[in-house]
This record gives structure tokens, C-alpha cells and sequence, in this order.
């Protein structure tokens, strides 16, 4: 990675030949960012299956030094819509659980309504458990604040390669970046330093 | 201190937190759980099968469209321009060396015009006219 905060990893320099053999290599980072913004490990793994999917449908003939960004913009605008289609799905819901609440008069709707991507709160409780301080972090950032963090810090993507990457000019995402530290050294400053 | 622009310039006590972070998630990676990373190879092998059905379902119906009524109208018309060149270049392929010759020499005047003793006679068109009046009278008179 090119993040001065972890210099030493050059995996990514050398951008594979074959369209496979760069999938295979991404495949687990991006299943990290999709779960971090979706939560949800089988939604997190459709967004990268999909992606891959339009990797090697549409860009195997591209050149492979266009295949990183490339890749997470794909990656980012799949995200994205997951997160439409559920908060749509979730306003559905809301909707028809409103109205049978109006019918029956005895069903609580909040109990009703399922909680984060659908999930039951038992469920969510789990999931929550199962996330890292640092998972929980991340998620608890608006998408686009998540996706500079990632981008730029962890995935080393450049200023312009990020801002290509989440369709936005460069000067959002040093905005959104700007934010997203802000945010996360509140949580994550004093998590590190306690276990130093 | 702006760290947007250049996250080189960040200073030490932000560079440790961020540096651990961006750590905890490279081993979160490395130590990713064996089903996960097989989920993520069937992942990966499915969208290679379903990207390579897609390509050629694509290629499949684009051949169905090929094959539809405006196609068959501009494949007709291809093979009517088509048929109709390679028939004049045959033709002029089996045109003998005569015929050939023929069409290609200048014009040359059928009919030769002192045959036409009108336009060829020395006497005046006032004679040829009194002519006529006479012959007609003679005429006249035998009916009469």
C-alpha cells in the first residue's frame, strides 16, 4: 500500500497480468470494504461477486494499470446501491407494517421493523459483537467518509484515483477525508493507545 | 497541519492511530477465516462462469438479431448488389474480343446519303415541283 501509514506493503505495485490472477488479489480487501459499509457478510459477498462479474465481463481488455481504480469504482457504485435498495426496502416496511399495526391494533411496529439491513435484533446484536471496534468505527461513517478512509489510507489510492473511484471531484474527497479522521481519531485514538 | 492534501504530512500521534488501524485491517485480511475465503474463490469462479455465459449469450443474440427481418432485408439487398457486380464483371470477363473491338470503334454512318437522290440532285426544287404538277395532271386526265 502507498499510505505512508503502512509503507512496506507494495502488493499492489506490481498490478497482475491476468485479469483472475488481480481479482484473486483484491477479492479479500474488497470483501472488507463492502462488510464494513453493508454489514452484512452475503450482501458484502454479491457486491463483490458483481463486481468482479463487470470486471471480467467488460474491462479484461483494459490495461491492468487501470484495473485498481477501475475495480473500486465498480465496487463503490455496487455499494451504493445496495445501500438504496435497502433503505427503500426498509421504508417499505416501515410502510406496511404501519398499516397492518393500523389494522390489528395489537402489533407493535417497532417490533416489527426490522433493524440495520433487515436484520432481526438479535441477529444484529451478534453482528455487532462479531465487529471490531475499528469495523464499528468505520461503519458508523456516512458512506462517502468510509470510502475516503478506506481509499486513500488503506487501499492507497491517490487523491484523483479516490475521487475517479467514488465520482466525485478531489476536493470532496478531501473533504470527506477530513471528516472521516476527525471522527475516527475521537473513537480510535484512545482504543489504540489503550491497548499500547 | 492538513493531512488531506498529503497524508505524508500527518503528524506522529495521528500517524499512530491511523497506522494502527490501517494494521488491524491488513491482518483482518491475512487472518480472513477459511470460509470466508472460500466463499470469496466460488465468488470469484461464479462471476468468471457468469461473465463467460453473459459474453456469449451476447454474441447469441446478437446473431438472433442478425438474423431478424431488418437484418434479412439488408442481407437481400447486400446479396442483390453483391450478385449484380459480380455478374457485370463476369460479363465483361466473357465479352469476346470482337464484340469488344465492335462496341469500341468509332461511328460509322449506315446509310449513305447519295442514296437519297433528293439531297443529292443538281436541279432546282422548283423542277422536282413541276414535276409533281405534271404527273399529276396526267393522272387527271387518264381518270377522266
Amino acid at each position: 500500500m502507498n499510505s505512508p501509514a503502512n509503507p512496506t506493503i507494495t502488493e499492489f505495485d506490481a498490478v497482475p497480468d491476468t485479469m483472475d490472477a488481480f481479482l484473486a488479489s483484491m477479492e479479500k480487501r474488497a470483501y472488507r470494504v463492502a462488510y464494513i459499509a453493508l454489514s452484512d457478510r452475503d450482501e458484502a459477498l454479491d457486491a463483490v461477486q458483481d463486481t468482479m462479474m463487470k470486471m471480467f465481463l467488460k474491462y479484461s481488455d483494459k490495461p491492468n494499470t487501470d484495473w485498481r481504480p477501475l475495480f473500486y469504482k465498480i465496487l463503490s457504485n455496487r455499494i451504493t446501491d445496495s445501500h438504496r435498495s435497502n433503505t427503500l426496502r426498509k421504508r417499505l416496511q416501515m410502510w406496511f407494517t404501519r398499516d397492518k399495526k393500523d389494522d390489528e391494533g395489537s402489533v407493535d411496529a417497532i417490533d416489527l421493523m426490522p433493524s440495520r439491513l433487515g436484520e432481526q435484533p438479535q441477529n444484529q446484536l451478534q453482528s455487532d459483537l462479531s465487529m471490531s471496534v475499528l469495523d464499528r468505527s468505520i461503519n458508523s461513517l456516512p458512506m462517502r467518509q468510509q470510502q475516503a478512509f478506506l481509499f486513500r489510507h488503506w487501499e492507497g489510492l491517490s487523491t484523483q484515483e479516490t475521487a475517479n473511484a467514488m465520482g466525485c471531484s478531489t476536493g470532496s474527497v478531501k473533504t470527506h477525508l477530513s471528516r472521516a479522521l476527525d471522527t475516527l481519531k475521537t473513537s480510535l485514538q484512545p482504543h489504540y493507545e489503550h491497548y499500547e | 497541519m492538513n493531512i488531506m492534501n498529503n497524508p505524508n504530512k500527518s503528524n506522529d500521534s495521528q500517524d499512530a492511530w491511523i497506522k494502527s488501524a490501517v494494521s488491524e485491517l491488513d491482518s483482518s485480511v491475512e487472518n480472513m477465516d477459511a470460509i470466508d475465503a472460500s466463499r470469496l474463490r466460488t465468488a470469484r469462479q461464479m462471476a468468471y462462469r457468469e461473465a463467460e455465459a453473459q459474453r456469449q449469450k451476447g454474441w447469441a443474440s446478437g446473431f438472433n438479431d442478425w438474423l431478424n427481418w431488418k437484418s434479412g432485408l439488408t442481407l437481400a439487398c447486400t446479396i442483390a448488389v453483391v450478385a449484380t457486380i459480380t455478374l457485370n464483371l463476369n460479363l465483361d470477363q466473357k465479352a469476346p474480343p470482337e464484340l469488344i473491338a465492335k462496341t469500341t470503334q468509332p461511328f460509322t454512318q449506315k446509310v449513305k446519303i447519295e442514296e437519297i437522290p433528293l439531297l443529292t440532285a443538281k436541279e432546282d426544287l422548283e423542277f422536282y415541283e413541276s414535276v409533281n404538277f405534271l404527273l399529276w395532271l396526267e393522272d387527271k386526265q387518264s381518270q377522266s
